[in-house]
């Protein structure tokens, strides 16, 4: 959508700051109020969503241009949406898209971020964020025993994603998520070298024709590989897959699972048996993409109109998505199957939940600020008292890892498929 | 013509006092303020003289000091600091403007006292919130015009009330009200659409009557206030709590202000009791003998629909949370029954004041503080008498939690005997080192009489410099009061 | 009006180039606020001169001393939720104050909290409820400060009847003069603690606001004790269901009702009633479009509901009241009370199934929820005629505040939403209370901002000759030079005085006081 399609949006923004804040209804502490790592680290009310809204409507009216300060308050944002579902805990608005289409708009006018152009080149060059060879994709799996779709058949796909593929430390999650599934008796493959790139984050950057791009050859893809099941331990590809391809028309035919969900669904078949003692309190951190983003697309098209003089409302009516619908009971039912694990939560969980800090190119960007933003994550989970944070998003864990090498954190950072592996027998 | 000629022509010469006996008498009371002899008294009888006098005083810059209770006075607010200070009497000014039975408020002129206008707002159903059982001749008007406590914490929502509006008269002779009685339009044009002069900010973005409450007459003088009133309750409970530690008293005083009970809520000491219900020395002496240190008083009234109800309910709880802290109310102690203290909590002391009946003087050390401070400021007290040799026993100790708990009036009344000069001497001493070790202590002269003064305004010079900016604008001449507070 | 390098290098010096900007980007969005299309004809006003975000008291008064130094006008903002919390014709420096965050300290002896100004009326409840107590409630919401609220805007809520005003809650204040001396009120000033606000002598407090506050015309408070209310309800208040509508679990010891009336003189019997009694933690006549919007997620919602034409019909005049309880036994007091109440007033319950849950809009009365009746149906709202006195002459400002509306209702320019006065009583109707009527609207339908326009304008000159209240904004939102120097000959001549005032306490006049007064020179 062009920025002037949310103008009504922006001149609507009643500068509430709500968007700064989690819900207020759901604020358990003072402490962990604020849900805007933006405007929290920024301070300049530009950096919030309503700021963002302000600025997005002083360019459109050319109030002000583009320049060094714009890019920085349009970039300096993780689009992890907390900011979305606050406002529209009260508002008919649609924030994130506003703030996606400003992004967009950025990228036709050339104003392109000088950072982003390794992920975005990467992906030109070899369909991947991190520059790494493409040949070298489907290394993580060597000696795994796995069927290799460009070849062979399957059920399921597992798509790694970026991170995994070439983040060797990460490499014993991807590598535990095929274990996994095997000893649960799926018949599952990978794509290997021939992986490529959601397409999620350069659209989150404003790059909106890499996501189709990538949506129709994955597609083709998996048409081609005749899966019926796709799942990935990867929120952002999940988030690609299952909301940004509908969203743009290019809804997949086959399912689309987050490893959380299909781990549940074995446990819930006795396919998976849970049995080993994992004697841990952990604390979950919801990865933004499985969470409020990956509430399902809502297709809409038609009209603004008024009722009672000056009601808005739309024709065909509309219905908007306000966060609640994304997966949040996968992960910890699975959680909670461990035997010995015990669960505690965060003030800011589930649609409120406080990002990890990497998204929407802000770890390819701001670097510091990412991590500034795990940091105080990081402090609220250890303020729980728990032994690990543990999350299910390559990209949060590569982010929260960083920030505990460079802050000296004691709480552990995990993946939910590394406990379920300790819980194995 | 002279001055006093000229006052004769705006009130009639009856009301223009000039002989010595009388300057005399509005040149003493029971502080130990500095006495300057005033030239002369006058008595206005509406706000249209005292806006005259003001004119007149203003183009003469003759100080005015205003009066509206009766004598005995205490804290020295109503002494002349300077010479030729002509005394404002406003006491003759008694009518009662206005009782409002569906907004529960009054009107009333300055010279207006507690015993007249019980019965008129009994009429009406209605009732005034009291200070501690105030003398006979007590202006209502000046009792919350001076941020007077008031026995019902719970409905001390602000440090202004139960001050409503007032009507002003400026030190340049310009009328004003305040609040919602500012307007738009008169007094009369507000009522027919429904107003009653209830609220009490305002108009607009200054609180004028905050800025003359407080201030002794230096900001203006007060011709009338509206203020507001109970609902006279159907039914009633009162309590004694006894205890030798005041600490668990304001524990369930606390709770009880929490639960908002509808409660008349103080703490005596034994003294202050014993005064309050013995009319003699030997009375008093021998009731406080019997009472326990600490008295916790609590009336609860109940008005309304279903009064009975609703002191039942509360009964209920006020009993329950004693228990939790271990106390038993008593519907009488050492003889003393609860309903004759809730007699005389509900009207003016009558012929002789209370404080003045052991000891025939009383000088009084009140501030404010937090209910939690109020143990140490009493040691502290109590240690001091010692280093003075004064006797504990005839200190009368008073403990008024207001502003809905969040903190309380304490006050110390230092009983003696005017007749005898040593005693007198040690007291004014005594005062003189407690009001500053209070002082050090935490306690806040909120309404800094006499050397108070020196005392509060030299710990907040920011705020002397404030008042002083607006005392300019409101009295340009500098004729009200001056010498008071800081200005 | 502009800054010179030198100001600007000075106010840099102080805060470090991190927190000072002069970037139109970034100064954009600080001229920006919901008041300004009706005040300015336009979503935005003037933009600053520049921006300044002081990470201390100390630093704020360094930068107000700056500003006098180098006449540079400023007016400082917490939250900035306000309607004209940034708006001005002529650009100024807003000083933002969200690095003074802390709250420094909540007393539960003593009952009252003490913030700096960018913590939120949300923010002290929260922390306030953990201990058996709450903030006074406040209208506009949570995001709103406990500082702005208390002293220098308005700060009435639904739960004013129980928890009062903010301005008459005021106790300690920090206060830094817009000449750039330090004024500390009360007890505080004396060195004593935050407990008191006023005296010594005379209440300096009455300087700072009236009925409603400076709107920062008048130095900046950097601290602010406020008394805090009793909370009887759980520490922690549970919720359930989603967004947007998220509700509370009402602990047993709360009942929710909304009680219909047949007319508007019942209610206000029913106000008088219920103040008196003394039964309700939040009591509050809201129009039936207010009722039935703190129950749908969306307009959408809203406008199917609306066409059942219930909330019209049976909601028309109506309370919404929830009670508290001290014990079973007060409990139950209060219930027969109500129902007294109700039986005597030819009211009845409203037992429509959406009402049931009482949880559902109960933290938007409660003061946590947020402005859902208010924004989200047109885009943004204003004030019609609204006062604060009695009852009774709220129902006289009802009156006509209605037959005005509709005469703009006719034009299709604004909501036509049935009668949408919102009468509340204050402190047990001891001091009268609050009447307002909102007019929403779309902003970005400009004949309809014209028409919003129009209708303000209107509403000041009926309101006052009608003598039922000093203009719109009367205990809403703020006066500004036009109201109060067109109502101030009728009322005293009270303009002149405040005034003075502001130039005794503003000799340069560098406090931008665009809504509030400015004397000239
Ligand atoms: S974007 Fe939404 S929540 Fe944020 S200020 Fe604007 S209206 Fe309020
Ligand atoms: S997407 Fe996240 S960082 Fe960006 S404005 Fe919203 S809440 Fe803030």
């Amino acid at each position: 959508m062009s920025l002037e399609v949310y103008e009504r949006d922006m001149t609507r923004c009643s500068r509430c700051s709500y968007c700064k804040f989690v819900p207020h209804v759901k604020w358990k502490n003072y402490e962990t109020a604020a849900v805007c790592p933006s405007i929290s680290r920024y301070h300049f009310h530009s950096w919030s969503a309503g700021g963002k809204m302000i600025t997005g409507l002083a360019l459109l009216r050319g109030r002000i241009e583009y320049s060094d300060t714009l890019m920085d308050i349009v970039y300096q944002c993780c689009m992890d949406g907390a900011c979305d579902v606050s406002c529209k805990n009260q508002r008919d608005l649609e924030p994130l898209e506003m703030m996606l289409s400003l992004r967009a708009k950025m990228v036709e006018d050339g104003q392109l971020h000088p950072a982003h152009m390794f992920a975005i080149d990467g992906l030109k060059k070899e369909d991947n964020m991190l520059q790494q060879k493409k040949a070298d994709r489907g290394r993580w799996a060597e000696g795994l025993d796995v069927k290799d779709l460009t070849k062979e058949k399957a059920d399921v796909l597992f798509h790694a994603g970026c991170r995994l593929s070439f983040d060797e430390a990460l490499w014993d999650i991807s590598r535990g998520a095929i274990k996994i599934l095997k000893k649960a008796g799926v018949d599952v493959g990978i794509m290997g070298k021939d992986e490529a790139c959601c397409g999620g984050r350069a659209y989150e950057m404003g790059y909106q024709g890499e996501l189709t791009k990538y949506a129709e050859h994955n597609l083709d893809v998996w048409k081609n590989a005749g899966v019926k099941t796709v799942v990935t331990s990867c929120a952002e590809c999940y988030q690609a897959f299952k909301v940004l391809y509908d969203k743009i028309g290019k809804k997949p035919t086959v399912k689309i699972l987050h490893i959380t969900e299909f781990i549940e669904q074995l446990i819930e078949e006795g396919k998976l048996k849970l049995d080993n003692e994992v004697p841990m309190t952990v604390t979950y951190h919801d990865p933004c993409h499985l969470g409020r983003l990956a509430e399902p697309w809502i297709h809409w098209e038609g009209e603004e109109k008024k009722v009672m003089g000056q009601m808005i409302v739309h024709d065909p009516p509309k219905t908007y998505r306000r966060g609640a619908n994304g997966v949040y009971d996968a992960p910890r039912n699975v959680l909670k199957s461990i035997p010995g694990l015990k669960l505690v939560e965060m003030d800011r969980i589930r649609e409120y939940a406080w990002c990890c800090g990497a998204g929407g190119g802000v770890i390819d960007a701001y670097p510091d600020f990412a991590q500034w933003t795990a940091a105080e994550r990081l402090k609220e989970a250890e303020n729980t008292g728990a032994d690990a944070i543990v999350t299910a998003c390559s990209w949060c864990e590569r982010n929260f890892l960083d920030t505990v090498k460079e802050n000296g954190n004691s709480i552990q950072v995990l993946d939910i498929i590394q406990l379920v592996q300790k819980a194995m027998v | 013509m002279t001055l006093e000629q000229e006052l004769k022509a705006i009130v009639g010469k009856e009301n223009v006092f000039e002989v010595a006996e009388v300057l005399e008498s509005y040149a003493q009371d029971n502080s130990f303020s500095s006495v300057k002899t005033p030239r002369c008294v006058v008595k206005p009888h509406s706000t249209e003289d005292v806006q005259k006098i003001v004119k007149l005083a203003s183009a003469n810059k003759t100080p005015l000091v205003p009066v509206s209770s009766g004598a005995p006075h205490f804290n020295g607010d109503t002494l002349p600091e300077v010479e030729g200070a002509v005394i404002l009497d406003m006491s003759g000014m008694k009518k009662i403007l206005r009782i409002d039975r569906r907004n529960r408020v009054a009107m009333i002129e300055p010279g207006v006292t507690f015993d007249e206008l019980i019965p008129e707002l009994k009429k009406e159903q209605l009732a005034p919130f009291m200070p501690l059982t105030p003398r006979n001749t007590k202006s209502v008007l000046t009792t919350w015009l001076e941020r007077n406590p008031i026995t019902m914490p719970k409905h001390h929502w602000d440090g202004q009330d139960p001050l409503l509006c007032l009507e002003v008269v400026y030190g340049n002779g310009d009328l004003f009200r305040t609040g919602s009685a500012a307007g738009p339009g008169s007094i009369e044009e507000q009522l027919e659409v429904g107003r009653a002069q209830v609220r009490p900010g305002g108009p607009s973005q200054v609180d004028y009557a905050k800025l003359a409450q407080g201030a002794q007459g230096t900001m203006g003088l007060v011709t009338w206030i509206s203020m507001k009133c109970k609902v006279l309750p159907d039914e009633k409970r009162s309590f004694l709590v006894g205890s030798d530690d005041i600490v668990r008293l304001y524990d369930l005083a606390r709770k009880s202000i929490y639960n908002r009970h509808d409660a008349q809520c103080l703490i005596l000491n034994r003294l202050n009791l014993a005064s309050l219900m013995k009319g003699t020395k030997e009375e008093i002496t021998a009731l406080s003998q019997e009472l326990p240190s600490w008295i916790l008083v609590i009336v609860l009234e109940g008005g309304g629909l279903f009064p009975e109800d609703r002191v039942a309910y509360q009964e209920k709880e006020f009993l329950e949370e004693a228990e939790r802290f271990d106390l038993k109310p008593e519907e009488s102690i050492a003889g003393v029954t609860a309903e004759d203290v809730e007699n005389v909590l509900g009207k003016s002391s009558g012929q002789d004041y209370w404080k003045l009946r052991y000891k025939g003087g009383c000088q009084d050390i009140f501030f404010i503080t937090t209910l939690k401070q109020t143990a140490g400021f009493v040691e502290k007290v109590k240690e001091l008498a010692g280093a003075y040799q004064y006797s504990n026993e005839d200190i009368g100790v008073y403990i008024q939690p207001a502003f809905q708990g969040v903190n309380c009036h304490c006050e110390f009344n230092l009983n003696y005997d005017p007749g005898n000069v040593e005693e007198t001497d040690k007291v004014k001493a005594f005062f003189k080192e407690s009001s500053r070790a209070i002082a050090d202590m935490g306690g806040f002269f909120s309404r800094p009489y006499g050397p108070w003064a020196d005392i509060a305004y030299g710990a907040a010079p920011d705020s002397v410099d404030a008042i002083k900016r607006l005392k300019n604008i409101f009295d340009p001449d500098g004729i009200l009061n001056p010498g008071k507070l800081c200005v | 009006m502009s800054i010179s390098k030198e100001a600007y290098r000075a106010l840099e010096g102080i805060v470090g180039p991190e927190y000072i900007s002069q970037d139109p980007v970034i100064m954009d969005s600080y001229c920006f606020v919901w008041g300004n299309e009706v005040m300015f004809g336009d979503k935005f006003a003037a933009r600053p001169i520049a921006v300044i975000i002081p990470g201390s008291a100390e630093e704020v008064q360094e930068v107000v001393k700056v500003c006098n130094q180098y006449n540079v006008k400023f007016r400082p903002h917490a939250t900035g939720w306000e309607a004209t919390a940034l708006s001005a014709a002529e650009g100024f420096l807003p000083i933002d104050l969200r690095r003074l965050n802390k709250i420094i300290e909540i007393n539960e002896d003593s009952m009252y909290g003490v913030v700096e100004p960018y913590v939120s009326i949300g923010a002290l409840t929260i922390e306030a409820t953990k201990k058996g107590m709450r903030c006074y409630s406040l209208g506009a919401g949570p995001s709103a400060s406990v500082v702005a609220s208390s002293t220098s805007h308005c700060g009435i809520g639904n739960a004013s009847i129980f928890t009062g005003v903010g301005g008459r809650s005021v106790l300690g204040v920090e206060w830094i003069l817009p000449d750039g001396k330090l004024l500390r009120l009360g007890s505080l000033g004396a060195g004593c603690g935050w407990f008191s606000g006023d005296g010594p002598g005379p209440s300096l407090r009455g300087a700072m606001r009236g009925v409603v506050g400076a709107n920062g015309g008048l130095g900046v408070i950097t601290k602010v004790a406020v008394k805090l209310t009793p909370w009887y309800g759980p520490k922690v208040l549970e919720t359930s269901n989603n967004p947007p509508s998220y509700s509370n679990d009402l602990p047993e010891n709360f009942k929710v009702f909304t009680m219909t009336f047949p007319t508007r003189e019942d209610v206000v019997d029913a106000l008088y009633l219920i103040s008196e009694e003394e039964i309700s933690h939040v009591c509050s006549r809201r129009g039936p479009f207010a009722v039935a919007s703190g129950l749908v997620g969306s307009n959408e919602e809203m406008w199917e509901l609306w066409k059942k034409g219930i909330y019209q019909k049976k909601c028309a005049n109506s309370i919404v009241l929830i009670m508290d309880s001290t014990s079973p036994e007060c409990l139950e007091y209060r219930v027969k009370v109500l129902n007294k109440i109700v039986e005597k007033t030819n009211g009845a319950y409203f037992t429509e199934d959406s009402h049931r849950d009482g949880g559902k809009y109960a933290h938007g009365l409660l003061g946590i929820g947020g402005n859902k009746g208010a924004f989200r149906a047109g885009g943004t709202f204003n004030e019609g005629p609204g006062a604060e006195e009695t009852m009774d002459s709220l129902l006289n400002l009802q009156v006509m505040a209605n037959e005005l509306k509709e005469e703009f209702v006719k034009t299709g320019k604004l909501l036509d939403d049935g009668d949408p006065i919102w009468l509340q009583p204050f402190e047990q109707g001891q001091i009268g209370g609050h009447g307002e009527i909102p007019v929403r609207f779309d902003p970005c339908d400009k004949e309809a901002v014209k028409v919003a326009r129009e209708h303000y304008e209107e509403a000041c000159k009926r309101e006052l000759a009608s003598k039922l209240g000093i203009g719109p904004l009367e205990g809403g939102i703020g006066f500004n030079d036009e109201i109060n120097d067109t109502a101030g000959p009728e009322t005293m001549n009270y303009h002149l005085w405040m005034k003075k005032i502001k130039k005794a306490l503003d000799p340069n006049l560098v406090s931008e006081a665009s809504f509030y007064t400015n004397p000239k020179e």
